[in-house]
């Protein structure tokens, strides 16, 4: 491998540029891979469930029109490392002048997603080189939608009812695990290409992109993430069965329909003396109970996320998309992938920068770490907007203070919620 | 002596997926008799049907206050469609379950239990809200029962599982008697709540003779509907091997309990009867999870059951050669479990207040069990526990007894009880506190700490020759806050990663039983000051993320039964 990084550094890249946009909460990162003669574009996530302050409700129309502008009319490839709305809404297509239309006017060669976005392992599709582990796993997140549009129908419920910080953070956790069907299809349709890649797959940019050695850690797949987590399988039935459960349940109780509507019933409204003093407090505890749910569904979808490594020569670049150290877990057991992280030069934070998605043992292995400004010293970049996910006083907030305070301590970082909204960003080179 | 006033009422034995000839599995149980208003809303348990996701409250049902109007059971004649479609039948099956499992509570201990919060009523809700989960919170001083709809549409309701209801009013019980055990410590003390809830649920359904029956039935014949009353009344003998006990009677059950259900209740019964004896789970990570290392104590418990269970079924003589009579079979079971619930509640008291490890629960089982039958007679079943755990690896806490192995001691030297009243300190915390600053040296307290009498309650128990016995169990608990720097002056080692400036609590506690006569008869103490296990146990809960920010000072019932369901794992010692 190291003699095949070396071969092809003869038309190597001079340098990479991040181009961060700035979208309030969701990530967009146009990467420009700098030739000799001209360069090359690719576009990792496009989405955003929060816009930034003083944005205009089209926002990411303009947004689309400059990574058009930008990348002067084409895209090598699209990577959508998953499936959240503020990783994907961009792609959302409309009359033709939306922002996904603008993408896909850019004619990518290549689109990948995570192994979970396969078609092929679809609720209705049926193919005999599939497990029936990966089927269920896909069913299940289709399940995570199910229950996200319940928990939205239900968070306005308890809004209603009084319950509104309650509701609020509900109905922002749910919308972001809503499908969007349109920005889906975009991307399964785009690009001639689409891979839809796992653990150790070949990404398929390096025909794109000469001199660029990609390398796939992550999402792993079910036997991967069993042997880190020692599950046995029986279990993992039992799960998925709870998580469909799930979902009907919700779904079922959409309309908010008694179990036994034709039993006799006192009017909740005007409860008797004895019961007013439950409800309010019951309300409650089904409030903090789906919050508690939805976060835990949140964060699987967030380990679907598709991991990168761009090396070129000695210099890397990581971006894992929203991964969390669940997911992180497989790829860091591997010695060898260990010692290529040490040589990371830009580290797209994951997951906006929450406490679970930059894995200290990870952190820790950049070489490139360092208090004193230089050349080489390690450059990150999030996108992030704060108060939207978790709180300090839970200690969930995002950003995280402790990861934000070790980023600009041992990095050069640049975040898009330090930098004014409506300027563009600078783009972030490094040199190979 | 009065009788003892009782009422008859139907409920589901098991859950609606134990069937027997093709219908529900009920048992018409007893309940202590309880003046109840419409609910059923008595002295200590009040159902109310509040179903928050549909915002519905249901009427509540009357049975009767037995005082101006005669005690009835609404449904002894209904269907099981009835049964399942009735809101207020699900009323009736909390109430009677929970009012069970609290006499079974005050019956084994002698005593009145308080719940853990100030009121006297624990409120249950049968439908609380359309979600696979039932949990026990003391904030809302309630019991909730989540339901949801399986793949057909049909409603599974948490709240007719005879072991959830069971396990959940467990654990409001274990709380009040000892609140200190939903606070952050070891893996063990965090597997120890959920166990314990599991033990008793299974216990308490075990010790239902219907159950028991249908249990052998499904082992021997794999469909219950197959065997009618008067049918296959015998049973080879090689259901006195423990083995077949475990891996095929207890098994049958765990298979057929509602597995749709699995989610709520997790697997415990199915997971710990599988689990073979083994000394290896300290060393595997797995095990370090609450949950699973619940089943461990878990599977202690079961093997103790069928160790015990065949040792009574080897003297009950054949009705045939090489066959014995099933009811008998069964009847010996249901028994067998009920007095190995009464040893488990009864040996709560003989836990330390915080900081509870496995060893610790072996000898609480012991001196419980020794105290109640103290002769040489019975010692051969304790022998059978000591195994059952040493199978497991698990030994008991306490070495120094000169009495039996494993049971707790008494003081090293004799206390000084001068100036302290004992026919005060039954019932007053003051002369309680009086005796301990009088005795600190002695009982080893850490000094500079503060302390505090955690609880003083009179316990009345039937002796080995008929006369009740009057013991008083006292617990305290000592507590002392600090920064992590600190903690060097103690010997205790501060967390790898720990910031100097963190503060840091540390808790230790103890309990004394005094005997009728007032003399101090078993001293069970969790030093503070232990520098090994307080080292180990700041690693641990550093490493679990105890000391994050916004982490609750106590455990969520809720979010422990959630991740149960969802397996959820954390890796904390990777976040920020």
């Amino acid at each position: 491998m190291v003699a095949r990084r070396k071969a092809a550094s003869g038309r190597k890249p001079s340098a990479v540029r991040v181009h961060p946009y700035q979208v309030g909460f969701g990530d967009c990162f146009l990467v420009e891979f700098v030739y000799a003669k001209s360069s090359k574009f690719i576009l990792i996530d496009f989405g955003s469930t929060s816009a930034p302050r003083g944005a205009k409700p089209n926002f990411l129309d303009n947004v689309a029109a400059d990574i058009a502008a930008t990348c002067g009319g084409s895209l090598e490839a699209v990577v959508a490392t998953h499936r959240h709305a503020d990783h994907i809404s961009g792609f959302t297509t409309g009359d033709g002048t939306a922002s996904g239309d603008i993408i896909r006017s850019l004619n990518p060669k290549l689109v990948i997603q995570p192994w979970t976005e396969d078609p092929a392992l679809g609720a209705r599709a049926i193919t005999a080189a599939t497990s029936d582990a990966h089927k269920a796993f896909v069913n299940r997140l289709s399940d995570i939608h199910e229950v996200a549009d319940a928990v939205v129908h239900e968070a306005g419920q308890l809004t209603a009812l009084g319950l509104k910080t309650n509701g609020q953070e509900l109905r922002f956790l749910g919308e972001t695990n809503i499908a969007n069907a349109s920005a889906e299809k975009n991307l399964r349709t785009m690009a001639p290409k689409t891979r839809y890649v796992r653990y150790g797959d070949k990404s398929g940019l390096e025909a794109l992109l000469p001199g660029v050695h990609v390398t796939v850690l992550g999402p792993p797949t079910i036997e991967q993430l069993a042997a880190v987590k020692d599950h046995r399988s029986d279990e993992t039935n039992n799960f998925w069965s709870f998580r469909a459960s799930l979902a009907r349940n919700l779904t079922g109780a959409r309309g908010f329909e008694p179990l036994y509507p034709n039993a006799p019933q006192l009017g909740a409204e005007n409860a008797p003396p004895w019961a007013r003093w439950l409800i309010p407090k019951l309300q409650r505890a089904r409030a903090d109970e789906l919050k508690g749910l939805v976060r835990s569904m949140d964060k699987e979808l967030n380990n679907t996320s598709v991991i990168l490594l761009f090396e070129i020569g000695d210099v890397g670049l990581l971006f894992p998309g929203d991964a969390q150290v669940e997911s992180w877990a497989y790829a860091l057991r591997k010695e060898s992938v260990r010692k290529r992280l040490a040589s990371v030069e830009l580290y797209k934070v994951g997951h906006h920068g929450s406490l679970s998605a930059t894995p200290k043992s990870l952190w820790n292995l950049f070489a490139n770490r360092s208090t004193a400004p230089g050349d080489r010293r390690l450059r990150s970049v999030m996108s992030t907007l704060p108060n939207r996910h978790g709180a300090k006083r839970t200690g969930n907030e995002v950003p995280r203070l402790a990861l934000l305070k070790a980023l600009q301590h041992d990095s050069e970082l640049t975040s898009t919620h330090l930098l004014p909204s409506g300027k563009p960003i600078k783009p972030i080179e490094v040199k190979t | 002596m009065t009788a003892q006033r009782r009422r008859l009422l139907t409920i589901i034995a098991q859950d609606p997926s134990i069937r027997v000839n093709g219908r529900i599995l009920r048992a018409i149980v007893p309940v202590p008799f309880d003046a109840t208003e419409p609910g059923p809303w008595g002295e200590r348990i009040h159902v109310l049907d509040y179903d928050a996701t549909s915002n519905t409250l249901y009427a509540p049902l009357d049975i009767g206050d037995g005082v101006n109007e005669s005690p009835v059971d609404p449904y002894i004649d209904a269907t099981d469609a009835e049964l399942l479609a009735s809101p207020q039948f699900h009323q009736q099956q909390v109430y009677a379950v929970a009012s069970r499992t609290l006499a079974r509570f005050e019956a084994a201990l002698g005593r009145r239990l308080p719940w853990g919060f100030d009121s006297p009523q624990l409120k249950l809700c049968p439908h609380a809200f359309a979600e696979p989960n039932a949990f026990y919170a003391r904030e809302h001083e309630a019991v909730l029962f989540g339901y949801f709809r399986n793949g057909q549409g049909r409603a599974v309701l948490s709240s007719l599982a005879h072991d959830v209801v069971a396990h959940e009013v467990s654990h409001a019980l274990l709380d009040g008697l000892r609140p200190g055990l939903l606070a952050p410590s070891s893996p063990d003390q965090g597997a120890f709540h959920e166990a314990f809830a599991d033990l008793v649920a299974i216990f308490s359904v075990f010790a239902l003779q219907e159950i028991v029956e249908a249990m052998l039935t499904l082992a021997t014949t794999k469909k219950v509907s197959r065997a009618g009353k008067g049918k296959n009344r015998l049973l080879s003998n090689e259901i006195l091997d423990p083995d077949w006990l475990r891996n095929s009677a207890l098994l049958a059950l765990a298979k057929e309990m509602g597995q749709e259900l699995s989610g709520i209740r997790g697997e415990a019964l199915r997971r710990s009867a599988t689990l073979e004896p083994t000394k290896k789970w300290r060393d595997d990570p797995d095990f370090s999870e609450p949950h699973r290392r619940g089943e461990i104590l878990v599977a202690c418990g079961l093997h103790t059951f069928t160790l015990l269970w065949s040792n009574r079924l080897k003297t009950l003589g054949e009705v045939q050669p090489g066959f014995l009579d099933r009811s008998r079979v069964a009847e010996d079971g249901a028994a067998v479990a009920d007095s190995l619930l009464t040893s488990i509640i009864r040996c709560i008291d003989y836990l330390p207040p915080v900081h509870v490890g496995f060893s610790d629960v072996l000898s609480a089982l012991l001196t419980s069990h020794y105290e109640l039958f103290p002769g040489e007679q019975m010692r051969p079943v304790r022998d059978i526990v000591r195994k059952a755990f040493a199978d497991f690896g698990i030994k008991p806490a306490s070495t120094k007894s000169n009495v039996e192995d494993g049971l707790w001691c008494g003081p090293n030297d004799k206390p000084d009880y001068r100036e302290v009243h004992f026919s005060v300190l039954q019932y007053d915390e003051t002369e309680a506190f009086r005796f301990l600053w009088r005795n600190r040296d002695m009982l080893g307290l850490a000094k500079g700490a503060f302390t505090r009498i955690e609880s003083v309650r009179p316990c009345l128990r039937r002796g080995e020759d008929g006369f009740m016995l009057r013991e008083t169990v006292i617990g305290f608990t000592q507590q002392i806050k600090l920064e992590a720097r600190e903690l060097a002056q103690l010997s205790i080692a501060k967390p790898t990663g720990m910031p100097d400036e963190m503060p840091v609590t540390l808790f230790g506690g103890g309990t004394l039983i005094f005997d009728e006569r007032g003399e101090l008869k078993y001293y069970i103490h969790n030093r503070l000051l232990s520098a090994n296990r307080q080292s180990e146990r700041l690693q641990y809960l550093w490493n679990v993320g105890a000391f994050d920010p916004g982490v609750r000072a106590r455990s969520s019932i809720a979010a422990m039964h959630r991740d149960r369901a969802i397996d959820r794992s954390e890796f904390q010692t990777e976040r920020w």
